[in-house]
């Protein structure tokens, strides 16, 4: 579909999913109705550009700094949080909510040691300072801290408006055992960044069991966010938690899937598919080209499940770009393998009716259907 | 030459912590010197695959390239430069190195993942070549005496660990922010 189209913005009684994806990178920007927006984790337009969902809702002529009610950050993984602090500081009528796992003085100290040497970290700091200035001078007021998601707490709620009934998110993650692992992993990193003798960046580690998975009602719609969110043998978390929450709370199914993970095995959960989603729900996802993923048969096993299903961008990459003849050539003599990882973002969008009805689909910049 | 100091300038406050972004540089705060020749860092392959081996550093404090000069500016040395990366370790492991690459000469270009032998690195740095090492990608012409090479160079950022007084100092603001920020809340 043409980029034009995508300029109409939204009906005030109509709820937008839209997942922005270059290939390593991933952002949801979603509409709740009556013109409310929140962001869902952030990346870059395209390289060297800014964050994709400042650039698509400015697109829209969203006034960015009242439209935008909620802003979180899902876990610290770079792919997530490229462009955050930005996305966050426009935001002025938002409230920010990041995973309770870094709610611990270690993550705060780790901050303050990586700062200005690890971009990811440094988002953080942009995060943090903004949070910061929003207080009165000598205030301590805590209407301005972060929100720390766990488990069943409620992120935001908006009442009733003119066309728009009621809308509702929840974080259905971390758990506490999560939580708990987590701030190991912290301390850890921690430790390293004392003594780190050479790179003062910090090495990803594996926090996507203590990443947010969101549940958003808008209207007669259910959204499922299934950000990094992994699949886990305990039944204290992961999906296997989500999935016994969720028949608790008897909430109804969703219609719409952020698929967690990329599509990875890792984050499958056939139950989230049988308990939490209608047949035939809407589904997308972004590739990770660094782990390749999704796989062939990752996209297999989805399609089973639905059939629609849709990724932001090709996980194969594109043909590396051309250079100057000289460094194309060295390159070709050092470089034993090569994969181009970002490029411009890929869009999937889904637009329904608040009040139930049918849900539209467009695909830009390289977006496609999995058939 | 960028080298970091480990200078400790005031901090400004506001609400009890220091807010983040108006602070200047702590332990990376930024110092011109004179280049050494990039050859005193890394190991070089020319264009004719012949191996060049050179001392590597043992300075403490590398840092940024000298060869961040605008592409194809020729310095002093000879040495213009067609093509800068930062690159990330993700792995090092077979003799291989497989690592994320940002392009710095134009960074409208996507990143890109590459994997390149250990022995493109300085032998004496090889063991640093970690998850999470920094290092940077340099490919250039240098000219002297009528010889041009093609040169392709990969150093390690190097930073000095956090002192004692940087870690106090970040341990006591976390527990600033910590109690500013960590206040868990619910609607």
């Amino acid at each position: 579909m043409p980029s034009s189209e995508r300029r109409h913005p939204p009906a005030s009684d109509e709820i937008e999913i839209s997942l922005f994806g270059p290939g390593v990178g991933e952002c949801v920007v979603l509409h709740l109705g009556d013109g409310s927006w929140m962001v869902v984790d952030s990346c870059c337009a395209a390289p060297g550009q800014g964050p994709i969902a400042l650039e698509y809702l400015s697109e829209l002529k969203v006034d960015v700094g009242s439209a935008v009610r909620l802003v979180v950050v899902t876990h610290w993984h770079s792919d997530h949080i490229g462009g955050i602090g930005e996305v966050f500081s426009k935001s002025k009528n938002a409230d920010l909510w990041c995973s309770a796992a870094v709610d611990i003085e270690h993550f705060y100290e780790l901050v303050r040691l990586l700062r200005g040497a690890d971009p990811g970290v440094d988002e953080f700091a942009k995060l943090f300072t903004e949070l910061v200035q929003r207080l009165p001078a000598g205030s301590r007021n805590v209407d301005a801290t972060p929100g720390w998601a766990v488990s069943g707490r409620p992120m935001l709620r908006l009442p009733a408006g003119t066309a728009q009934p009621t809308a509702e998110v929840t974080a259905l993650s971390p758990s506490d055992v999560a939580i708990a692992r987590a701030h190991v992993k912290i301390g850890e990193a921690l430790e390293r960044a004392k003594t780190d003798l050479q790179s003062r960046r910090l090495v990803e580690q594996s926090p996507n069991e203590a990443a947010i998975a969101l549940w958003v009602r808008a209207g007669a719609f259910e959204v499922l966010l299934g950000s990094d969110l992994e699949e886990s043998t305990s039944p204290k978390d992961g999906w296997r938690a989500i999935v016994a929450d969720h028949a608790a709370a008897a909430r109804p199914a969703a219609r719409a899937f952020k698929v967690a993970h990329h599509g990875s095995k890792n984050a499958d959960s056939p139950d989230v598919w049988q308990s939490m989603l209608v047949s035939g729900a809407h589904a997308a996802l972004t590739p990770f080209r660094r782990q390749k993923l999704p796989r062939p048969k990752d996209l297999q096993r989805l399609r089973s499940r639905t059939a629609e299903l849709y990724v932001t961008a090709d996980p194969e990459g594109r043909k590396p770009p051309r250079r100057d003849a000289a460094v194309d050539r060295t390159i070709r003599e050092v470089a034993k393998k090569r994969i181009v990882l970002g490029g411009r973002a890929g869009h999937v969008r889904f637009r329904a009716p608040l009040g139930g009805g049918a849900c539209d689909v467009a695909l830009f910049d390289g977006a496609y259907r999995v058939g | 030459m960028l080298y970091y100091s480990a200078d400790q300038p005031s901090q400004p406050k506001r609400g009890g912590v220091t807010a983040l972004d108006q602070e200047p540089l702590t332990r990376l705060r930024a110092v011109r010197v004179p280049p050494p020749p990039p050859q005193t860092f890394s190991r070089h392959i020319e264009s004719s695959q012949h191996v060049a081996e050179t001392p590597a550093s043992s300075h403490r404090f590398v840092v940024v390239p000298a060869f961040a000069a605008p592409s194809g500016h020729v310095n002093s040395d000879g040495y213009a430069l067609l093509q800068l990366w930062e690159g990330q370790v993700l792995a090092a492991d077979g003799g291989n190195v497989t690592a994320v690459v940002r392009d710095w000469t134009n960074p409208t270009m996507p990143d890109e993942e590459v994997t390149v032998s250990i022995d493109e690195f300085a032998p004496d740095e090889q063991v640093l070549v970690t998850p999470g090492a920094v290092f940077y990608w340099s490919i250039g012409y240098r000219t002297r005496g009528g010889t041009r090479e093609r040169v392709s160079a990969f150093q390690l950022r190097r930073l000095p660990p956090p002192s004692k007084a940087e870690r106090e100092r970040a341990k006591k603001e976390a527990v600033a922010l910590s109690a500013l920020l960590g206040a868990r809340r619910s609607i």
